[in-house]
């Protein structure tokens, strides 16, 4: 007879640190998280700007200003910059998401205001030299490019334009003739309208207290008087009451990337975290069931999983996987089958159970450090989560039932015809996808091809 | 920061390390075998990977997939890794279930259960991580051709993740074979980190793990290099990939050596942020390359210090090889500045005190260090390794590396591209 596992003691917790704020008087919001523990300090500032902000025109425009900001001030050149971030060892990094843009540092607490200096500099005076402009453009176009040779790449790609064709979250990706007709004077504009401080976040994380952080702020940020971003008007989402089936031509692949999109909730609704759980219980791990069953059953693939985006006005389920090119008819079915069992079956207590812990496991390690802190903190007030969202999170987990489970996944399944995408080799995978309706090809540069 | 650690030895010769870091209610355990893609013989190579994969396939008391639900059901978080030194397996779990991870790995490391089919599900498996992270990706082919080519000995030059036939081929038998020689307590390092009182931990570890007899007598693997004696190049043609890119090597002393600490300062002076040398004259001032990285490994056998880059759409490769290869030159004749070496120090004593802030960095930290070099306590003293490197010491080690008859090349160029 086998052996048990041992039974674990007690439940483990983690209490959401008080967060406290002051508001600056040119809106900019300074939070602290205190943790004196390291010599290092983070400094994340977010803005309520995303890609969604770009115009239909030039798609380019905000990311590029959001990563040009650093190659050069009305005070320092781009060169100036770099040396001076390198030398004191300043982790600097800039990210253009769908609603929300993040500039970071992380450093050393003793060379914090050197970093605090370039960092307001930065973010207040860029200038965008021409020059700068252009290496970038030359750089991002052959990047650009190298992305059309990732699988994933393509498949997500055709998943944004599929499910959110014509709304704002469709621009997901940038168009090589965007970028190359991007301006100076048009990414400066782009800058100037979006990123004041009217609506931002400074949030400091680690050795510093703050008081401290206030008074770094408002040396460092307190003239700060730009114009911050108008909301943006989002249509209604397309209707998706039919299924697409879509191929990505990748000549000389030697699998297929498989990924079915759903639409999903956005990230206020009530039901979100009944989906979390939903998508845990499904495709969150190598103990789900798309990993069991196309891995560990079958062994088609190296991995299976389901992943969620969630945005403000709506979001998406991708589930897909790299599978043998020659079963991905079986591969696709066994997906598909997978998404319907969970709006016609509960799941299981254990499934339940264990999907449960997965999150709030998640959700602890992600409590360990002042920085992943401040990063939850941040994505909760630019999505605009109530205040107790993380305090709460444990017991609404908990309380999801299976019923709940089933009911959203249902929800999804009813509102939305799935966009199923294959990325591979057209001449051996096409009749096999070819049973679940007509297939839309494109290339991997985006042209559609067929039905001829 | 000090991290005070401290040791122990179980009478099968199991080594034990314990860090105590009540901070947050978490624990990570982190279990390391000294067995890796070096240790394979010929005609088997992906086994000691394909057995990493094994190892979750069930034991005794574990049904296969068991080992990840348990400690997902406990909120966990865990994998496996395989490199050409050693497998490692890992967890980080709430605190209250310690236990349950120790149990976990005891129980596969005294009695490993792999049925046929569950043998051939695995072999499938790995056959498509192959496929996903190399064959089915841009430059992925020529990255395992790249140590065949550079490394003489077979050991270093095969690949981790296997040669397709021998994969097809492996046996579980020999599996077996594989798990009675190298996964007994003698041959691993066991290194429990966080949310523990030491005392109590250890009592656990002796608990689950005493009763497990020592079954290892690993024969260390020669992983002597020849000498080189001139420089080898390649022109790989590559299907999927758009951009043309360069890949570059040059033999030199292992993890752990001086050469191996000065060469390592160079790599920071070379390609560590915007500013350095080479991200500055390749990518920056001439955009001749969309990226380009440089360094050494962490091998515990000889190491190659290599430099990629990806070249941007029309630039030839040959200029851009002699570019790259004429800083390297420069490194071995002329000292790096003052200014070059200062900030070196200044990013290495900010990753120092950066990996201190997860107990997974530092669990991880300590099992590396006992394995690679036989001292866990380098967490608090490597960093002067670094810092005690000097101008003089980097151009010397530039000079005997950088040598023209030292060095490995490969050119991979598109061959169809994106339509």
């Amino acid at each position: 007879m086998r052996n048990q596992p041992p039974v674990a003691a007690g439940i483990q917790t983690v209490d959401y640190p008080a967060i406290p704020e002051t508001l600056l008087p040119n809106g900019l919001l300074v939070l602290t998280i205190e943790d004196s523990r390291f010599p290092i300090v983070s400094v994340q500032v977010g803005f309520p700007v995303g890609r969604v902000h770009n115009t239909d025109q030039n798609l380019s425009l905000l990311q590029l200003a959001v990563e040009s900001a650093k190659d050069g001030t009305t005070s320092r050149t781009a060169r100036q910059i770099a040396d001076q971030m390198d030398h004191w060892a300043i982790q600097y990094s800039s990210d253009l998401f769908m609603e929300s843009t993040l500039h970071a540092i992380r450093v050393l607490e003793k060379h914090l205001e050197r970093a605090l200096d370039i960092l307001s500099d930065v973010l207040l005076r860029p200038v965008f030299p021409e020059e700068e402009l252009d290496k970038t453009r030359a750089r991002w176009a052959s990047i650009l490019q190298a992305q059309r040779s990732q699988p994933e790449f393509l498949a997500t790609e055709r998943a944004y334009l599929t499910c959110f064709e014509g709304h704002p979250y469709a621009k997901n990706t940038i168009p090589l003739d965007h970028l190359l007709e991007a301006t100076r004077e048009g990414v400066r504009q782009s800058y100037a309208a979006n990123y004041g401080p009217r609506g931002a976040i400074l949030l400091f994380a680690g050795a510093i207290t703050h008081d401290r952080s206030v008074e770094m702020a408002r040396r460092f940020f307190g003239d700060w008087d730009s114009a911050s971003a108008e909301p943006v008007t989002y249509p209604s989402l397309p209707d998706l009451s039919s299924k697409r089936v879509l191929l990505v031509d990748r000549p000389k692949s030697v699998q297929t990337r498989i990924l079915v999109a759903l639409r999903a909730l956005a990230v206020t609704d009530p039901d979100m975290i009944a989906l979390r759980v939903a998508n845990q219980v499904m495709g969150g791990g190598a103990s789900a069931r798309l990993f069991l069953k196309l891995r560990e059953e079958k062994g088609y693939t190296y991995g299976a999983y389901s992943r969620l985006k969630s945005y403000k006005h709506g979001g998406l389920i991708l589930a897909g996987a790299g599978v043998r090119s020659d079963v991905t008819r079986e591969s696709v079915d066994d997906l598909l089958q997978e998404l319907t069992m969970m709006a016609t079956g509960l799941p299981s207590e254990e499934e339940l159970s264990r999907s449960r812990s997965e999150i709030i496991g998640a959700f602890i390690r992600q409590m360990e450090t002042p920085t992943s802190i401040g990063g939850l903190e941040l994505r909760r007030r630019l999505c605009g989560l109530p205040d107790d969202h993380y305090r709460t999170l444990p017991s609404r987990v908990q309380d999801v039932t299976p019923e709940k489970v089933r009911e959203v996944s249902s929800r999804i399944l009813e509102e939305n015809r799935p966009a199923i995408i294959a990325v591979g080799d057209r001449q051996v995978i096409e009749n096999q996808v070819n049973h679940l309706g007509e297939v839309e090809v494109f290339t991997a540069l985006g042209q559609k091809i067929g039905p001829e | 920061m000090n991290i005070e650690f401290t040791e122990h030895k179980l009478p099968n010769g199991l080594r034990v390390i314990l860090y105590r870091d009540n901070r947050v209610p978490l624990v990570h355990v982190s279990l390391h075998y000294r067995v890796g893609s070096s240790y394979e013989q010929r005609g088997r190579s992906g086994l000691a990977h394909l057995f990493e994969h094994l190892m979750f396939e069930g034991s005794e008391n574990v049904a296969k997939n068991e080992h990840g639900r348990l400690l997902d059901a406990a909120g966990g978080s865990w994998n496996a890794s395989t490199s050409k030194d050693r497998t490692n397996y890992y967890s980080t779990v709430p605190s209250n279930y310690l236990d349950l991870a120790l149990w976990l790995e005891a129980d596969r490391m005294r009695s490993v259960r792999i049925t046929p089919e569950n043998f051939e599900n695995q072999r499938q498996t790995v056959i498509e991580e192959k496929k996903q992270s190399y064959d089915n990706r841009p430059y992925g082919r020529a990255h395992l051709r790249f140590d065949e080519l550079a490394y003489s000995n077979w050991a270093y030059g095969h690949p981790i993740i296997g040669e397709d036939e021998d994969l097809r081929q492996l046996t579980l038998d020999q599996a077996l074979d594989f798990y009675q020689r190298f996964y007994g307590p003698g041959n691993a390092v066991l290194v429990v980190a966080g949310d523990i009182h030491e005392d109590e931990a250890l009592s656990r570890i002796e608990h689950y793990f005493s009763p497990i007899p020592d079954r290892t007598a690993p024969v260390e693997p020669d992983l002597s290099e020849r000498i080189q004696d001139q420089e080898k190049r390649e022109v790989h043609r590559d299907a999927l990939a758009v951009l043309p890119a360069i890949m570059l090597g040059f033999h030199m002393p292992e993890y752990g050596t001086s050469d191996f600490y000065a060469l390592s300062m160079l790599s920071l002076i070379l390609t560590q942020g915007d500013s350095s040398r080479l991200y500055r004259k390749m990518v920056y001032d001439n955009n001749w390359v969309t990226a380009v990285y440089s360094g050494p490994n962490q091998y515990k056998g000889p190491e190659l210090f290599t430099v990629w880059c990806q070249l941007q759409n029309g630039n030839p490769s040959e200029q851009i090889y002699f570019e790259l290869l004429e800083e390297l030159w420069q490194a071995a004749e002329t000292l790096v500045l003052d200014q070059e070496l200062e900030k070196a120090r200044n990013n290495i004593e900010y990753a120092f005190a950066a990996r201190l802030s997860k107990i997974s960095q530092i669990g991880e930290s300590l099992a590396n260090y006992a394995v690679f070099l036989d001292d866990p306590n380098l967490i608090n003293t490597e960093i002067d390794r670094f810092l005690a490197v000097s101008a003089d010491d980097i151009r010397a080690a530039a000079e005997r590396v950088f040598t023209p008859h030292n060095q490995t090349a490969i050119f991979v160029l598109p061959e169809g591209g994106v339509r």
